[in-house]
């Protein structure tokens, strides 16, 4: 069914898409074998402190992501739980 | 048929409908005929020193072609002397051994005087004491009614007193003018009471005369404010109910009332936690014989549930009740739209595109044909379109399956304050 968009739903999709962007980087940094070590919440949203170590050269990266999609908020709010729970096994 | 019969807090009724205080048991010649219409009980209008009322008294809101979907009035307690409504009491309890007769009271915060009314109104054969300390007009201006109801200590002293000398049930009956009403719950139990009873009416002014620039209702041209009930205090009173019913230190049964206008309203109040109810609004609506409908109403909807015992749902929805901050942040419904059901007239779009999240499309199928449809992916699953929407089921909530467990906010800010240099509020850990 071809179908075209008379009107509507503007605002939303940036949002969604925004979501997307912010969940994409929080994947990448767990891919990349980074953990959140701290996270910091304000009125600019939530900034998440992933770090890395690596044990060979002793050095540990940091990397900070600014969250400001609720959504990307409840996201990385699950995985630190997940985190937390394998942290404890 | 399911066993409608109640017992709360010793006070036993054949069904758990009773009709509250107020004008429809100013007298034995109604009650009477309300119990011959099947009530299971009433709550006597309010027993106290014999006031002066004023005319006009009552005062209603129709919404959109409903009649009175609230109501409000200025009607203080019995203008009776208390010999006449005793002896009223007995011959109608004499009548209707198997019905509840409660008498509501209403004295000056003084320990001789409720010791006085207690022991007069007990005489005469009362099932149990309803302790007014929720009206607010009037009554209050002289140190009565709510002006002893939002003081805890006053609760508790005075139900200390009353049941000094009971020894029948004492329910105490609040006001919902009160910030948290489980303040004055508790200090109801903590002061020995049986039982509460919720909500009284709630602080209003129904409105002003746009011509005359009167209120509604006035007196000879001033007004007051009175006591609002009704259908639309429903959602006020449930709140109160399930808030008193799920509280630790509140552990005493509840009449629920406010709103409640049919067998539906009732089975509601009764899952969140009332034992029975009291009804007082649509009887002065319809009259007593509503009481019919809902004895059937609520005999069908037991028996379909398979259910013996209307006592067997008291309190079933109560740990259904929690705090936000416990409820599931990633559980998740998104609106569909039934094409089949739709009949274009757009009110889902124009509620989502002006107050909520721009997610429903216009959009035009391959024969020209204009039709509505959610972006799932952008939906936060509000309602309000569902809500908006004239037609049942051509919207419909759907859950949608989380990649992730239940989280709660107490959960999330618990695992948060785990973490090293966390700046956030903690509520829990």
């Amino acid at each position: 069914m071809r179908v075209t968009t008379r009107s509507g739903g503007g605002g939303c999709v940036m949002t969604y898409h925004q979501f997307l962007r912010e969940r994409e980087k929080i994947d990448y940094l767990i891919e990349q074998g980074y953990y959140m070590k701290s996270v910091k919440e304000n009125l600019s949203g939530s900034f998440v402190e992933f770090e890395k170590e690596d044990s060979l050269s002793e050095t540990r990266d940091i990397q900070t992501l600014h969250i400001t999609n609720a959504d990307a908020r409840k996201y990385f709010s699950s995985l630190l739980i997940r985190q937390l729970r394998k942290h404890h096994e | 048929m399911a066993d409608l019969s109640i017992n709360l807090a010793g006070i036993k009724s054949p069904n758990p409908f009773w009709l509250a205080s107020a004008p429809p048991t100013n007298s034995g010649y109604q009650v009477q005929r309300a119990f011959e219409a099947g009530w299971g009980g009433a709550v006597w209008k309010t027993l106290g020193e014999p006031i002066l009322n004023v005319s006009s008294r009552f005062a209603a809101i129709s919404f959109n072609g409903q009649r009175v979907m609230g109501f409000n009035n200025i009607e203080l307690i019995t203008d009776r002397p208390l010999e006449e409504n005793l002896k009223e009491i007995y011959e109608t309890k004499k009548r209707f051994p198997d019905r509840a007769v409660v008498a509501s009271l209403m004295v000056e915060p003084k320990r001789e005087k409720w010791h006085e009314i207690v022991k007069r109104v007990e005489d005469v054969g009362v099932d149990g004491l309803e302790l007014n300390f929720g009206c607010p007009h009037g009554m209050a201006e002289r140190g009565m009614g709510s002006a002893s109801g939002q003081v805890p200590e006053l609760v508790e002293r005075q139900t200390y007193w009353v049941k000094e000398v009971a020894r029948t049930p004492v329910i105490v009956k609040l006001t919902p003018n009160i910030t948290d009403i489980t303040a004055t719950a508790e200090a109801a139990a903590q002061g020995g009471a049986d039982a509460i009873s919720l909500i009284n009416t709630i602080n209003s002014l129904m409105g002003v005369d746009l011509d005359t620039w009167n209120t509604i209702p006035h007196v000879a041209g001033k007004g007051a404010h009175g006591g609002y009930c009704g259908p639309a205090v429903k959602p006020i009173a449930l709140n109160m109910v399930a808030e008193c019913a799920r509280h630790p230190r509140i552990r005493i049964p509840i009449s629920g009332i406010g709103g409640i206008s049919n067998w539906r309203d009732a089975v509601e109040f009764m899952l969140m936690g009332a034992t029975g109810v009291q009804v007082c609004t649509a009887v002065m609506h319809h009259g007593f014989r509503i009481i019919e409908d809902m004895i059937e109403g609520l005999n069908h909807y037991l028996d379909e549930k398979g259910i013996a015992s209307v006592m067997d749902i008291v309190g079933k929805s109560v740990s259904k009740y929690s705090d936000w901050g416990d409820l599931d942040l990633n559980y998740k419904v998104v609106a569909r739209i039934h094409r089949e059901r739709c009949i274009q007239c757009n009110k889902c779009y124009i509620s989502c595109e002006d107050a909520s999240h721009q997610c429903i499309e216009r959009l035009v199928d391959e024969n020209g044909k204009e039709y509505l449809k959610v972006r799932e992916e952008d939906c936060v699953g509000c309602n309000l379109c569902s809500i908006v929407c004239p037609v049942d089921g051509a919207i419909e909530m759907v859950e949608v399956p989380s990649e992730h467990p239940p989280m709660t906010w107490n959960e999330r800010q618990a695992a948060l304050g785990r973490l090293s240099g966390c700046s956030v509020d903690i509520k829990s850990l």
